[in-house]
């Protein structure tokens, strides 16, 4: 038994010395490489300007404050994204379990189509499809104070005014309001239709695993389909549903990534131009590692949370 | 990106390298990183074989040291990857229109071997807008692709003329620009020279137009590794005789018979009768096998990017200094 701690612990010592070797290995290569290994640059003046932020930015803030955006829009992009997927999925999904043939198949499109795509084209299909049938800022569409052009939707907020396109104070952009834009909603649709391919599977996998005898059973003790479903098919179906629904959000918020193609200031396109602008490339991409790895963890936290409060996880 | 920065974490332990040129030797090619794709400058033709101003730039040097422009490797770099490609010893030579800035230098270990086109950044606008001046975009949305100087560059300029924008950053210069033309963005940003090849992209070529106005200074030249003298000069010298070469006279076509020159310049240029390759690791004729495989700057110049290509680039600050230009390369002797 002492044999055997003692084998254990210096393997142990092995295979930490063999990590320390190679980090100081790698440290003094970088140095003598000429490549920046330091963090100090973050806090430095960003000067490039964002278009898209949830807190005040402007080109004289720091590289961090840029992340800071960038992880904040990448974070609520996907928790909205994360949100409409669940509905749409479950909508699909409770169409697949349908026992109308003709709104069974249609889901079943739906899934087998979507999930077959890569996520790019799904995002520049969006961008384009948005894109295309909007009209210029002058000729925007206006709705009850809501306007929408190839710029984006404009609403109404408190402090932001109305919006209004007035050629005299700016000849190119709708001024005022709330804006959605075409790359932010590009990306949530993208990602919520991509997703809820999945999720309508996951529900299915879920519903169809519970034993039909417990439907049966409920439906004897003279529960209604819709009192059936609720209490007794769901409960069980959600907790053999919850683990691989989770991994589903995990995926759509590294999925998120993809959003510098079509031109959102999410993490990976404001890192990409930190890396550009200070070269400290082994840094900024240790940096999206562990903020990737962070939000993942935020997510699971969440879950978890919401697997115990609900009690589907129950044995 | 991130499997170049994992593999070359994990290979920093084999270093001790001897000199560039020896590997380069050794090896039977010269490894040189270049664009992934830019019309011009390196793009390759209908039959896989590289071509553009950057790649003459790679065939250049490499005819110096083995006589045959075609002993060239090219890596294709994105704007991100470049500078770790070099830095860790996986390319040779950078010849990928790159911006000569302080920071690569004095922070990133790089060494820029001379600056072998002028560029500046420039804007792309819609013709029926009639704007004259950048000052005119006041407050429009502006397209960029990232990888480059270019989004720093814009928010200088508008913050200087007290004026904003929003810019719409795009990984992909094609996305950018499709966004562009699909009416998104007021105007197109990148280097002047990215421009006139992107704009031959749109389906109404003849609708945009370039303004005259260029909001940076954006040196383009051949980069390598800090630590490497004597490579150092081979590029920075090759460069130099492209340029001398063309000062001189001394084209692909007359190159054989000008070795027969009185003109001193000449006869010391093409190695004649001393030799000047030797402090270069290279032989004597080492012009004279240059220029016969691309020709001189003019030469590489107008078959890549002037009057005989079809982005018809004026040459402006790239002419001789005798012509108005910018070029003035040291002598050789």
């Amino acid at each position: 038994m002492n044999r055997r701690i003692a084998l254990q612990a210096l393997l142990l010592v092995i295979v930490a010395a063999l990590f320390i070797a190679a980090a100081l290995n790698a440290a003094r290569n970088l140095e003598a490489r000429h490549i920046p290994t330091s963090f100090a640059f973050l806090w430095q003046t960003a000067g490039f300007g964002l278009n898209q932020s949830v807190i005040p930015f402007s080109p004289l803030d720091t590289y961090a404050r840029a992340l800071l955006v960038g992880v904040l829009n990448t974070l609520i992009v996907s928790a909205v994204a994360s949100v409409l997927a669940t509905v749409v999925g479950f909508a699909v999904g409770f169409a697949r379990l349908s026992a109308h043939w003709g709104l069974s198949r249609l889901a079943a499109l739906y899934v087998e189509t979507l999930r077959n795509i890569p996520l790019l084209l799904h995002l520049l299909f969006w961008y384009i499809v948005l894109l295309t049938p909007l009209p210029q800022p002058e000729q925007s569409l206006s709705l009850g104070g809501v306007l929408l052009n190839n710029r984006g939707l404009y609403f109404p907020f408190p402090g932001l005014g109305w919006p209004s396109f007035d050629a005299a104070r700016n000849a190119f952009n709708v001024e005022g309001g709330l804006r959605l834009s075409p790359e932010a909603a590009a990306l949530i649709f993208g990602l919520t239709f991509y997703t809820a391919a999945y999720i309508a599977e996951i529900l299915r996998a879920g519903v169809q695993a519970v034993p039909r005898g417990q439907g049966e059973a409920a439906q004897a003790l003279g529960l209604s389909p819709a009192q059936t479903r609720r209490l007794v098919v769901m409960p069980q179906a959600l907790r053999v549903a919850l683990p691989p629904l989770i991994s589903q959000y995990l995926a759509l918020t590294k999925n998120s990534s993809l959003a510098a193609f079509i031109g959102f200031a999410d993490l990976m396109q404001v890192s990409g131009t930190i890396l550009n602008q200070t070269g400290a490339a082994l840094q900024t991409i240790g940096i999206d590692m562990a903020l990737y790895l962070g939000l993942s963890m935020l997510t699971l936290a969440l879950m978890r949370r919401i697997e115990k409060k609900s009690d589907w996880g129950a044995k | 990106m991130l499997v170049r920065v994992i593999a070359f974490s994990l290979l920093l332990g084999l270093s001790a390298r001897a000199g560039t040129l020896d590997d380069v030797l050794a090896r039977g090619a010269l490894v040189c990183g270049v664009n992934t794709g830019l019309a011009g400058f390196g793009l390759p033709d209908n039959r896989g074989e590289w071509r553009g101003f950057d790649i003459d730039y790679c065939r250049a040097v490499a005819a110096a040291i083995f006589d045959d422009p075609q002993k060239v490797r090219f890596t294709p770099l994105s704007g991100k990857d470049r500078f770790t490609a070099l830095q860790s010893g996986e390319i040779d030579l950078l010849s990928r229109n790159t911006t000569w800035t302080q920071s690569r230098e004095a922070g990133q270990g790089l060494l820029f071997a001379g600056v072998n086109y002028f560029d500046g950044q420039a804007f792309m606008v819609r013709k029926a807008r009639n704007l004259k001046s950048v000052r005119d975009l006041k407050g429009a949305s502006i397209c960029v692709q990232q990888g480059t100087t270019t989004e720093l560059n814009l928010a200088d300029t508008f913050r200087k003329l007290g004026i904003s924008a929003e810019t719409v950053v795009f990984t992909g210069g094609d996305e950018a620009l499709k966004a562009y033309e699909s009416g998104r963005c007021d105007a197109y940003t990148t280097d002047g020279s990215a421009l006139y090849a992107q704009r031959l992209k749109l389906s109404a070529p003849g609708e945009h137009e370039i303004l005259g106005e260029t909001i940076s200074k954006e040196p383009f030249g051949p980069v390598v590794r800090q630590g490497d003298d004597r490579w150092f000069n081979l590029v920075k010298w090759t460069h130099f005789a492209l340029l001398d070469a063309e000062e001189l006279g001394v084209t692909a076509a007359n190159v054989e018979r000008l070795r027969q020159s009185d003109t001193p310049e000449i006869r010391r240029l093409l190695g004649a009768d001393n030799d000047f390759g030797a402090g270069l690791g290279l032989p004597k004729d080492w012009v004279v096998r240059i220029v016969k495989a691309v020709g001189n700057y003019g030469e590489i110049f107008e078959r890549n990017l002037g009057q005989g290509s079809p982005l018809k680039i004026p040459r402006g600050l790239n002419a001789q200094w005798r012509d108005g230009g910018l070029h003035y390369a040291p002598p050789v002797r």
